[in-house]
């Protein structure tokens, strides 16, 4: 009565289990049978596949211009559609620059800040929370703490400072998007070590004298990673949102380059004459943020699904 | 009182026939029960015993039409007094008033949020049509058979304020509150501490004598049948291997698989006791062999086990097994 | 408890309290009072009551996995109860447990051929082919093939991990394993499998076990001697004989009778015991079991009865029988 995989192992031995499928190959297959019945997970897988194919590809892609050439005289150009030329589909800016080659730049840019930030939130704030659940005691209360102090600290505020010490640059923005969501690991990492860790196989480990730093890295670690990588995949989306906000008042990437957040905030001031930049730019960022948004969902759908069946599966009884 | 038999002394009350349900995976419909056959007279005490992945708890839902999605019932009858109980709507005026369940977690059909007073009197008026001061007194009056000291007291008490024993208490209380005349009971004393259990079993049967309330008692446990049935079914992979009044069960199993489970428990009333156990793992619903279920782990198996399963074959006054290598067993007959 | 040989492990007065939130209160629970046994080497002695009687905490401060709130735990004589924090991590070599459910004692994200190898890895210099072949004839030992260690948990049914978690419990050889309920959550049909393997394992391999087990026919079966608890005191230690046979104390005679028994012929009419377990957070005062006892005099509801012996090794705490 089950519907994942179920190798009980053979009957008549008495002993071992030989014919278990391995078990990424069935983890594989289960995710792939349930994104087919999931088309928001579908929708977000594609959308986010074709974000990170067109960042990482930009520059080699084909009749894409230099998005920092400026040609004043196309200046405001209109896109196809609205009297618009094969040239610049989307249109061009203020000072005549290709909106599709800028949209694509930007892209690079909020895919590698936001990327960044959350993998430098994720492993710090993982860390933290592992050593804060299991360890316990002071050393608990001393992170817990900070995180609450983070979680009430406005992160633009913290960027603004920051700025105002260092001026602004894109690896600033990556320092502190990250240090306004590594609490969010911290704090769900040392939830869920709080159940696992009195867990009987944690306990059969300090039985064996096992250090607390295997415990940690062997046995409760594993067992975070789909909750956190679930979790990464929603903080992504709340990273480019950050990081084009950052963009918007003028901290992160500077002119030339182009970042999303700079296009509107660049763009605002010709919202008349050229409605399109601030269109193209914003449809990108709540796009893009729907589709990593759907993925996680999805994730996170699966990962219920698979824990709930893990328990039908698993515990004898009826 | 409680014989029940071919020789029809007693009314029939539930009379499961073929009933097959099945769980649609990925690899095909995996059968819970694979055409059972049962009955359950007046004034009957009857066990079914199997391990887990039996069916036996599927089938005791599936016996109220209840069987969780995605399994479904596809195939064969329930009929409670002759009424065909997979039809919804006899089902409705059965399911709780003729015949009643209890669970071996009582939190299953406690309400957490309610006191004991009120989900009795609740369950008094909608079901019973009691009114008034009448309620109040019936609630107190089923505590006091369930055995609950302090009945006004208890009444205010909500589940999680009382210990297992007394929830379990409360539990057949609300089973009993529209007098059914069958309890299904799945293991209802399972994860009770053991002075506890054996008050809930005396309890059960007790009240089944004093109300002449059948039970059709599920469980795992060989003492549990062997102190409460008078008849015993035993079930492995959702068939009937063997059926036979309890004491004959017990003196003379005849499946080599109600051997096997004799032979799994030790007794705390005997010094030296061998326990050979049954060799292999439990059966992996997921690959059921085309034959016998339990050929894999039986240690009488020949050639033939492996093409088709065994029938249930009469071999004997009551008796039933399904097995290749019991000889003499008659193929003709009706059911018990 | 006159053992003419020094116990393996031993336990004098040990009480183990703890304190717990219930609710927004603060309570303490008495889960462990004045306990004392002995295990001898090569001895099974089982362990046996109802939830909240303390025997899994007391299996747990014989091996040092808990402290003992007062009292000493003696292992092969020497006083272990305050041991240097190196010190005891050799001596975790000579005790381990089982646990009751195989289901969560194996890290389901690790293969089991790592999980086996984890005393290995914490305390030898075995690494690589040498860890390999350990693994592999600790695997065989309790009935596995060595294939098992590169497959991960939940390719295997219940018995087959509770073999495993056996492996890897006696993979440094100890001399006392505490199996705390080792066969409650498996099947019937499958419980034979791991106690008889258990019971081969102590001859082959020379092993104590303190069998915990609410399951009274169980520790019959394996038990050389058995003592039984009630709400965190002993009432009760004898021989296999003495407790089965002649059990003294009137908690012992009540657990045994309502043991149900599997045959039918044994039907018979026995009053059940009365009344529901106190809680271990409010304990009565006296002997702990005075609110069920059907004996119980004024005696006994003042004053706690200490173990007296009677007959050699047979103790019981009760002041009237």
């Amino acid at each position: 009565m089950t519907v994942t995989e179920n190798p009980m192992g053979p009957a008549a031995d008495g002993g071992a289990g030989d014919a278990a499928p391995p078990e990424n190959a069935t983890v594989m297959a289960d995710l792939r049978s349930h994104l087919r019945k999931s088309k928001a997970g579908i929708s977000g897988l594609i959308i986010c596949t074709l974000f990170a194919l067109v960042a990482i590809l930009g520059p080699w892609l084909p009749f894409i211009k230099d998005p920092a050439q400026q040609s004043l005289p196309d200046k405001l150009t209109p896109p196809i559609g609205w009297g618009g030329a094969w040239s610049h589909p989307l249109g061009t800016d203020q000072l005549g620059r290709d909106i599709l080659a800028r949209l694509i730049d930007g892209a690079r840019i909020s895919l590698l800040v936001s990327l960044a930030a959350v993998i430098i939130a994720a492993v710090l704030g993982t860390a933290l929370g592992l050593i804060a659940g299991y360890i316990g005691g002071k050393i608990d209360t001393l992170i817990i703490s900070a995180a609450d102090v983070q979680m009430a600290f406005p992160g633009v505020l913290a960027g603004l400072i920051l700025v105002a010490a260092f001026g602004p640059s894109v690896w600033l923005v990556i320092v502190v998007i990250a240090i306004s969501s590594w609490m969010v690991f911290t704090r769900v990492g040392r939830g869920l070590v709080f159940t696992l860790k009195t867990s009987l196989y944690v306990e059969a480990s300090e039985l064996a004298g096992a250090s607390s730093r295997r415990i940690m890295w062997r046995h409760l670690l594993p067992n975070l990673v789909s909750s956190l990588i679930t979790l990464s995949v929603l903080e992504l989306a709340a990273a480019i949102l950050s990081e084009s906000a950052f963009a918007f008042l003028g901290f992160g990437v500077q002119p030339p380059r182009s970042s999303w957040g700079l296009m509107i905030q660049e763009g605002r001031n010709y919202i008349t004459d050229g409605w399109w930049i601030v269109t193209f730019a914003g449809m990108a960022i709540a796009i893009v943020v729907l589709g990593v948004n759907l993925l996680s969902l999805w994730l996170q759908s699966f990962n219920d699904v698979a824990e709930r069946e893990q328990i039908i599966l698993e515990r004898p009884g009826a | 009182m409680s014989t029940t038999g071919d020789n029809g002394r007693t009314e029939r009350l539930l009379e499961v026939k073929d009933l097959t349900v099945g769980f649609p995976t990925r690899d095909g419909t995996v059968l819970g029960v694979d055409g059972l056959t049962l009955n359950v007279g007046s004034h009957e005490r009857l066990g079914v015993v199997g391990e887990s992945g039996s069916g036996k708890s599927v089938m005791g839902l599936a016996i109220l039409g209840m069987v969780l999605p995605p399994g479904r019932i596809m195939g064969g009858s329930v009929r409670w007094k002759g009424e065909d109980v997979l039809d919804e709507a006899v089902a409705n005026r059965v399911r709780g008033r003729e015949i009643a369940m209890i669970f071996q977690d009582p939190m299953v059909s406690l309400n957490p949020l309610k006191t004991v007073g009120a989900q009795l009197r609740e369950l008094l008026q909608r079901r019973v049509g009691l009114q008034g001061p009448a309620v109040r007194t019936r609630s107190l009056e089923l505590l006091d058979m369930v055995g609950i000291a302090n009945a006004p007291e208890r009444l205010k008490a909500y589940a999680y304020e009382l210990s297992g024993g007394m929830r379990q208490r409360v539990m057949i209380a609300t089973a009993l509150a529209c007098e059914p005349t069958l309890l299904i009971a799945d293991e209802p004393t399972t994860g009770l501490d053991v002075t506890i259990q054996d008050q809930i079993l005396t309890l059960l049967r007790n009240l089944s004598t004093e109300l002449g309330v059948s039970v059709l008692m599920i469980t795992h446990d060989l003492g549990v049948v062997a102190q409460f049935c008078d008849r015993v079914q035993v079930m492995y992979a959702g068939r009937i291997v063997e059926r036979a009044p309890i004491a004959e069960m017990f003196a003379d199993p005849q499946h080599p698989y109600s051997l096997g489970l004799l032979k799994s428990v030790p007794r705390v009333d005997q010094a030296e006791t061998e326990l050979t156990g049954i060799p292999g793992e439990p059966l992996d619903r997921a690959r059921f062999p085309p034959g016998c279920a339990f050929e894999p782990r039986c240690v009488e198996a020949q050639d033939t086990c492996q093409v088709t399963p065994p029938p249930l074959v009469r071999i004997a006054e009551r008796r039933w097994v399904a097995c290749y290598n019991r000889p003499g067993a008659e193929r003709t007959g009706s059911d018990s | 408890m006159n053992e003419p040989v020094v116990p393996l492990v031993e336990s004098r007065d040990v009480s183990v309290h703890f304190s717990r939130w219930v609710g927004s209160r603060r309570r303490t629970v008495y889960a462990l009072d004045d306990f004392s046994i002995a295990v001898a080497p090569g001895e099974t002695v089982g362990l046996v009551g109802e939830s909240g009687c303390g025997k899994s905490t007391a299996g747990r401060a014989l091996l040092g996995a808990v402290k003992p709130t007062k009292g000493q735990v003696l292992f092969e004589g020497k006083d272990v109860t305050n041991l240097s924090r190196r010190n005891w991590r050799a001596m975790r070599k000579q005790v381990q447990m089982i646990f009751q459910d195989p289901y969560s004692a194996l890290n389901p994200k690790i293969k089991v051929g790592e999980s086996v190898a984890e005393p290995f890895m914490v305390h030898t210099r075995k690494r690589g082919k040498e860890l390999e072949a350990a693994v592999a004839e600790l695997l065989e030992t309790v009935g596995m093939t060595a294939s098992a260690a590169d497959k991960y948990p939940h390719a295997f049914s219940g018995g087959q991990r509770q073999r495993i978690v056996i492996a890897r419990a006696l993979a440094l050889h100890p001399g006392f394993v505490v199996a705390d309920e080792a066969t409650a959550a498996l099947d019937v049909s499958i419980q034979p499998q791991i106690v008889n393997l258990l019971v081969e394992l102590k001859e082959s391999v020379g092993l104590s076990y303190l069998f915990i087990s609410h399951n009274l026919a169980v520790v019959r079966h394996v038990s050389d001697r058995v003592a039984i608890m009630y709400l965190g005191h002993l009432m009760e230690i004898g021989s296999h004989h003495d407790i089965y046979e002649n059990p003294t104390h009137p908690y012992s005679q009540a657990l045994l009778s309502a043991v149900p028994v599997p045959d039918p012929t044994t039907r018979g009419d026995h009053e059940p015991l009365k009344g529901d377990l106190p809680s271990p957070m409010d304990p009565p005062k006296g002997c702990r079991f005075n609110t069920r006892c059907p004996l119980a005099v004024e005696q006994c509801f003042e004053e706690r009865p200490p173990l007296r012996e009677r007959s050699s090794g047979h103790l019981v705490a009760c002041w009237v029988n």
